[in-house]
């Protein structure tokens, strides 16, 4: 059935280009400079408690969107394969004192494993009932995390890591663990957003529109679908390596819960589908709404002159927004924040364009 | 009292609970039956019916409040086929699931923020002295709670055979522009799955909440009805109530006999591995139609 | 050049049967298609014409049966593995993938030529870059060939249908195929649209040595362009021979009123 309603799945690529980059490239420049001085712009509180687990995040939003956006395939436990990646961080680099960027490795490694183990049904299975095989292991995994005696034990388990170091260099400051994860995070960055303008990426997305149609033009269903649970699994791992090394420390189980993977796909609607740069715009949103709304509704009690609101009722607003926010998204801008951003972009562009006495031509 | 009859006595008990399962998963199967959406929602909205009942009772006493949260569901769900549904008609099934996990979200979030996150405790007036069946304990709320779920699968399954609507929302799953050609009201044969499925979510939360209290895990309690949809296959009703009595027995058999070895918990899990096997290996579960595309 | 093979068929299909559930789609049907030539398939609808298609281009498996591409029997092989050999296919419902331009479309048709991994495409430089470019340089003179150069960017859902029968084309095209399927290409278009097509399935067959199967339900375009005829009723080759012979047989006639009366 052919719809031509929108549903949200852009490719970066298929827009049409500017002839050249333009205020793209200078946003980019500019983010990335702002990015290397942060730290020594903004307050440690902002570092630590809203930058770098915003970064983090936004890789294992983009690892959702590898399998999700891209490929078509709707998981429901990238926080489970966070997880995974958090205790094999600490397990690894803890217990047997392997490097960091080994333990990191290995972090993404042990969570891409089980994530092809979870993405098998895929073969033979799609749509929704795939979402609930991810869902069943989102539980499962979690499940056997709290009862498996490696990972202390009980449904809070927590296992601590010790200090961080890599070759001699100390990662204890908030802005020493602020570079690591910046630094982890660009490199998989570059990685993933090569993958999906490769014939990867391509192949994911054709799978996600006509599987048949992609298999005849020789794309292996199984090999793609596979490897798409696979990397994607493997960013999450990595993700949850980076919670514990340059975020809180420490691994533990209650902060992987299905209200994660659902906060994970929500980034992924409303920054964009199928969009490296929506990864991070939705992640970077959803993580800033709790702050946002605080301070909204601190501003609409002191204005009716009541009192502030309670943590609870914070949280809960939380959640109606976030709803919100997820169904605005689907149903007006399906394409996200990141199309949002490119007709931004592009209207700016037509602006200097024509400050600059050039030809816009037609504009689309 | 023997092995034998501690099994058994394990076995009635996990299938009256399955009941109570297969009529969460009823509300799954009336929207899926209707408009093909595999409604994430419907924890949410069982939620946020036990907790309206719960907060009105002190109020009103408990008929009354159940009216009223029937009103209640009535406008939310209607509310949310024409506000959430209707604009994403045309989208692909995922999308829709998407919107529904984000209208869960709404709804649990509201219905803490109206009705507070302490939890609950329903009473239902049920005497709590067990019943003997030869020599097997059966507790009476179980079986009174099993009783009208049944009565209620009973309910639907001859509203989908006999009523006009019921019929009307088969037809339209069938095939919904056929339907339309015929006459039948697309939208408002939506409205009364919706309607339905939030009945379904009264009854459901407020037995599930004479059994563990309303609280938030609550919603989680629905979310293994998914289990039950996908293992007894997702548009068939005889298969709900099946799956249900399968799975209700594989989480009292199992956590009565590996739980014990392991520290609990194997109820919790139990469901879910359950529905993964099925998934690798009959998708379209116990009753529903092999319509899976394969390969 | 094909001359060689002249006696060897490029394509056979022996004994193909194929259901779905009850119903009998392909009841052991038998097909040889010479090299460099154009074949069509015709038949009422439901005579298994796009069922056919669909196990040759192994979409799934023949219930019995078998089929060979080039002498070999690719009967068994997986969906996927049928590009590589060199057959490509349109689709009647177009199945262009949305969210792509129709660079990116037609690209997907060199897949099977590519080779980099997961890890290659993914560091970028090296092999992946190469062959990026070399790909997206055929996919060019693909989209000229096709008349699609201007649009190379532009998603591809979102061109007018004529266009985007082309893209589909092109997609086919890119797998760089010795035998092309063509299913009901001249669907929906107007007699100009239709010229233009003929002439470019022309071009590929006698330019380019590009063996043709085709499935059409216009008579003219195919009793244009084939060299030979094959016709389908009820999931059985009743005739097969030049235009003339199938236009003037019996049965052939008699399938395309009978289907309208029910006679059998």
């Amino acid at each position: 059935m052919a719809n031509e309603i929108a549903d949200s799945t852009p490719v970066v690529a298929a827009r049409r280009a500017p002839h050249y980059p333009g205020t793209r490239v200078v946003a980019f420049v500019l983010l990335a400079a702002f990015a290397v001085v942060a730290p020594f712009v903004l307050t440690e509180y902002w570092i630590k408690a809203i930058a770098i687990p915003t970064i983090i995040f936004g890789l294992s939003a983009f690892g959702l969107n590898l399998v999700t956006g891209y490929a078509g395939l709707i998981s429901m436990g990238q926080a489970a394969f966070m997880a995974l990646g958090a205790f094999t961080a600490v397990i690894a680099y803890g217990r047997f004192g392997l490097p960091l960027p080994l333990a990191i490795m290995l972090s993404g490694a042990v969570a891409a494993l089980v994530g092809v183990i979870v993405g098998t049904p895929s073969l033979r299975i799609k749509g929704l009932y795939l979402m609930v095989a991810t869902l069943a292991s989102q539980f499962i995994i979690i499940w056997a995390l709290q009862r498996v005696p490696w990972t202390g034990s009980g449904s809070f388990a927590t296992l601590n890591a010790p200090p961080v170091r890599i070759a001699g260099w100390d990662v204890s400051t908030p802005t020493d663990k602020y570079f690591l994860v910046l630094a982890v995070v660009a490199l998989m960055t570059f990685f993933g957003y090569n993958l999906v303008r490769s014939r990867v990426g391509r192949a994911w997305m054709a799978l996600r529109e006509h599987d048949v149609a992609a298999s005849v033009m020789g794309v292996s269903m199984l090999q793609y679908k596979l490897m798409a649970f696979l990397v994607s699994s493997f960013y999450a791992g990595v993700a949850g390596a980076l919670v514990v090394f340059g975020h809180t420390g420490a691994a533990s189980v209650q902060e992987y819960e299905l209200d994660v993977s659902i906060k994970i796909l929500g980034m992924i609607i409303v920054g964009g589908l199928g969009s490296v740069l929506g990864s991070y715009l939705g992640a970077a949103f959803i993580m800033l709404l709790p702050i946002l709304l605080a301070i909204l509704m601190q501003k609409a009690a002191a204005a009716i002159g009541g009192t502030p609101a309670a943590v609870d009722t914070l949280a809960n607003a939380e959640h109606v927004v976030f709803g919100a926010l997820v169904l605005y998204f689907l149903i007006k801008e399906p394409k996200g924040l990141a199309e949002l951003w490119h007709r931004l972009a592009a209207w700016v562009d037509s602006k200097v364009y024509s400050f600059n006495g050039a030809q816009t031509g037609g504009k689309k | 009292m023997g092995e034998l009859m501690f099994g058994i006595e394990l076995l009635i008990t996990g299938m009256l609970i399955g009941l109570m399962y297969s009529m969460v998963a009823l509300g799954f199967v009336l929207i899926y039956k209707a408009s093909s959406v595999f409604n994430f929602a419907q924890g949410a909205m069982t939620l946020f019916a036990a907790l309206t009942v719960v907060g009105l009772i002190p109020h009103v006493g408990f008929a009354w409040s159940l009216l009223i949260t029937a009103v209640v569901m009535c406008v939310v769900a209607v509310g949310a086929e024409r506000i959430v549904f209707r604009p994403l008609m045309g989208s692909t099934q995922l999308t829709i699931f998407m919107g529904t996990v984000g209208f869960a979200s709404i709804l649990e979030g509201a219905a803490q923020m109206i009705w507070g996150t302490r939890p609950h405790g329903l009473k239902l007036g049920i005497p709590h002295e067990p019943l003997m069946l030869g020599e097997v304990y059966v507790s009476k709320p179980d079986l009174i709670s099993a009783a009208i779920a049944g009565l209620l699968v009973i309910a639907i399954v001859l509203f989908f055979k006999r009523t006009k609507i019921g019929l009307g929302l088969r037809a339209i799953a069938d095939d919904p522009a056929a339907a339309q050609v015929v006459g039948i009201p697309l939208h408002r044969v939506w409205a009364v799955a919706w309607a339905l499925a939030g009945m379904v979510a009264i009854a459901s939360g407020v037995l599930w909440g004479s059994r563990i209290g309303v609280h938030f895990a609550m919603s989680l309690i629905a979310l293994k009805a998914l289990p039950v949809l996908i293992i007894g296959g997702i548009d068939s009703v005889a298969g709900v109530i099946v799956a249900g009595l399968i799975v209700g027995a594989a989480e009292a058999l199992g956590e009565g006999y590996i739980g014990t070895h392991i520290g609990g918990g194997v109820q919790d899990v139990m469901a879910y591995v359950v529905a993964l096997l099925f998934l690798m290996f009959k998708p379209s579960g116990l009753f529903g139609q092999a319509t899976i595309q394969r390969l | 050049m094909a001359a060689v093979l002249a006696q060897h068929a490029l394509l056979e299909a022996r004994n193909v049967h194929r259901s779905f559930g009850g119903v009998v789609a392909l009841a052991g049907v038998d097909l040889a298609v010479n090299p460099g030539e154009i074949y069509s398939i015709i038949g009422p609808n439901g005579a298994g014409k796009t069922t056919m298609l669909n196990a040759i281009s192994g979409v799934f498996r023949p219930t019995q049966g078998s089929i060979h591409f080039n002498g070999r029997d690719c009967t068994r092989l997986r969906t996927h593995q049928i590009a590589a050999l060199g057959i490509a296919r349109t689709f009647q419902n177009l199945a262009l993938f949305r969210g792509m331009s129709v660079e990116e479309n037609v690209l997907v048709g060199r897949h099977a030529l590519m080779r980099a991994g997961v890890f290659e495409c993914g560091i970028h430089f090296g092999r992946a870059r190469g062959e990026e470019k070399r790909h997206r340089a055929s996919v060019a003179a693909i989209l000229e060939f096709l008349g699609l150069g201007h649009a190379a960017r532009e998603p591809a859902d979102k061109l007018p249908y004529g266009l985007q029968k082309r893209v589909d084309l092109g997609r086919a095209l890119a797998v760089d195929p010795r035998l092309l399927l063509l299913d009901e290409p001249m669907a929906g278009m107007n007699h100009g649209e239709k010229a233009a097509l003929m002439a470019l399935v022309t071009e590929l067959n006698r330019g380019r040595g590009i063996t043709v199967i085709l499935i059409e339900h216009d008579m003219g375009v195919v009793m244009n362009l084939s060299h030979r005829v094959a016709v389908l009723d009820h999931g059985v080759k009743i005739a097969e021979g030049t235009p003339a012979q199938v236009s003037a047989d019996e049965r052939v006639i008699r399938a395309y009123l009978g289907s309208e009366e029910e006679v059998h």
